[in-house]
């Protein structure tokens, strides 16, 4: 596979939110902002970019029978390591979603890839593939923390002077005085909203040519 | 055999090595944050602030007592004001589930006595709080801890 193909099968075609469905447990739980769903994507980002590179340095050194147990270890290095990071540069950040920056070590979206890629694959293409899977994480974080955002609380991009300094405070767009749809601060109308993002992608994924490609192959 | 012993170890050494070294960097900051944050909780329990070469150790006395109680997920760390017999507490860090005590304070979500038009009074009387057994029970804990602790001093 090119290196081009790898990033993009990992961003799109194998995207952790919503082709797999992993990581919903994080997506639903801190996507109420687009501050809060950055803060956890760059953190997960890091995460996965990190441990899988450092797995696929030391896929021909970790043993076969404990390799479950390696993976686990390095990502919650990498984990504990973006905890501290942000308490001591991100703390009004690090408030608001500890405890789910503190879970990205149970994230099946990591330990997949670590299992199913990164383990098996040189440095470059897991680099690659980590980046893609992060960043496709991001999107659909990004994309639900708009639009509850802007239903939910009536702003867009509150808050993004905590992460990203002072600057990004002129960045607030203020949609509506009211909050338009109070569910959608809550966990059943990010469930809601999920599941109506999730059919909008997999309705355009289904018009794309490589699809209806090989329907009539198989005609 | 050996072989694997000796990767793991390698592993386990790296690993440990990035954590320490990780630590040593951010150490002082998180504890300056942490200082930071618990100074602004005293000032909003005072309902005053501070002056700004304040001594937090210094309020200990009869004022400010800092206590750590056995939660859902690990410690939970509570600062407690005694004043002429209230207790008022807030909770500094915790491992419990996001937005502990939100449904009992009104300030940060009066969602629910919008709805049902319920008095703070009413809300005074409550014992406890179902799917929150062991945090409203360790949040009582710290309360008690406040009141034998002021007691013990001799504080009225």
């Amino acid at each position: 596979m090119t290196e081009a193909a790898t990033f993009s099968d990992a961003v799109l075609r194998r995207n952790p939110a919503w082709a797999q469905l992993l990581g919903l447990c994080p997506l639903l739980a801190v996507s109420s902002t687009v501050a809060n769903a950055l803060g956890l994507a760059l953190a997960s980002t890091f995460v996965i970019v990190g441990s899988n590179v450092s797995i696929s340095l030391l896929r021909k050194l970790i043993p076969e029978f404990a390799r479950l147990s390696c993976f686990v270890l390095l990502i919650a290095t990498f984990t504990t390591i973006t905890v501290m990071f942000l308490e001591a540069y991100a703390f009004d950040i690090y408030t608001k979603i500890a405890l789910f920056v503190q879970i990205i070590v149970t994230n099946c979206m990591i330990l997949g890839r670590a299992e199913e890629f990164a383990s098996r694959q040189p440095v470059g293409a897991a680099f690659l593939d980590a980046l893609g899977t992060g960043l496709g994480f991001a999107i659909a974080l990004l994309a639900l923390g708009s639009v509850r955002e802007i239903l939910g609380h009536g702003t867009l991009f509150a808050d993004l002077d905590l992460l990203l300094g002072p600057a990004a405070a002129s960045l607030l767009i203020v949609v509506s005085d009211d909050e338009p749809l109070r569910l959608a601060q809550f966990a059943p109308g990010a469930f809601l909203l999920a599941g109506l993002l999730f059919a909008f992608v997999n309705a355009l994924r289904s018009k794309t040519p490589i699809n209806s490609g090989s329907a009539t192959e198989t005609d | 055999m050996f072989k694997s012993l000796t990767a793991l170890l390698a592993i386990g050494t790296t690993c440990g090595g990035l954590l320490v070294a990780s630590n040593e960097l951010t150490k002082s900051r998180i504890e300056a944050n942490r200082t930071a944050q618990t100074r602004q909780l005293m000032e909003q329990l005072l309902g005053q602030p501070l002056p700004r070469d304040t001594d937090l150790t210094t309020l200990q006395h009869c004022q400010f007592s800092e206590h750590q109680v056995h939660g859902y997920a690990g410690n939970i760390h509570v600062m407690a004001l005694w004043q002429a017999g209230e207790i008022s507490l807030r909770v500094i860090r915790h491992q419990e589930t996001p937005g502990i005590g939100t449904f009992i304070d009104h300030h940060r979500d009066p969602w629910l006595p919008e709805h049902d038009q319920s008095t703070q009074a009413q809300w005074r009387a409550i014992d406890s709080v179902a799917g929150a057994t062991i945090t409203t029970n360790a949040i009582k804990r710290a309360a008690q801890l406040t009141f034998l602790g002021m007691l013990e001093q001799g504080c009225d």
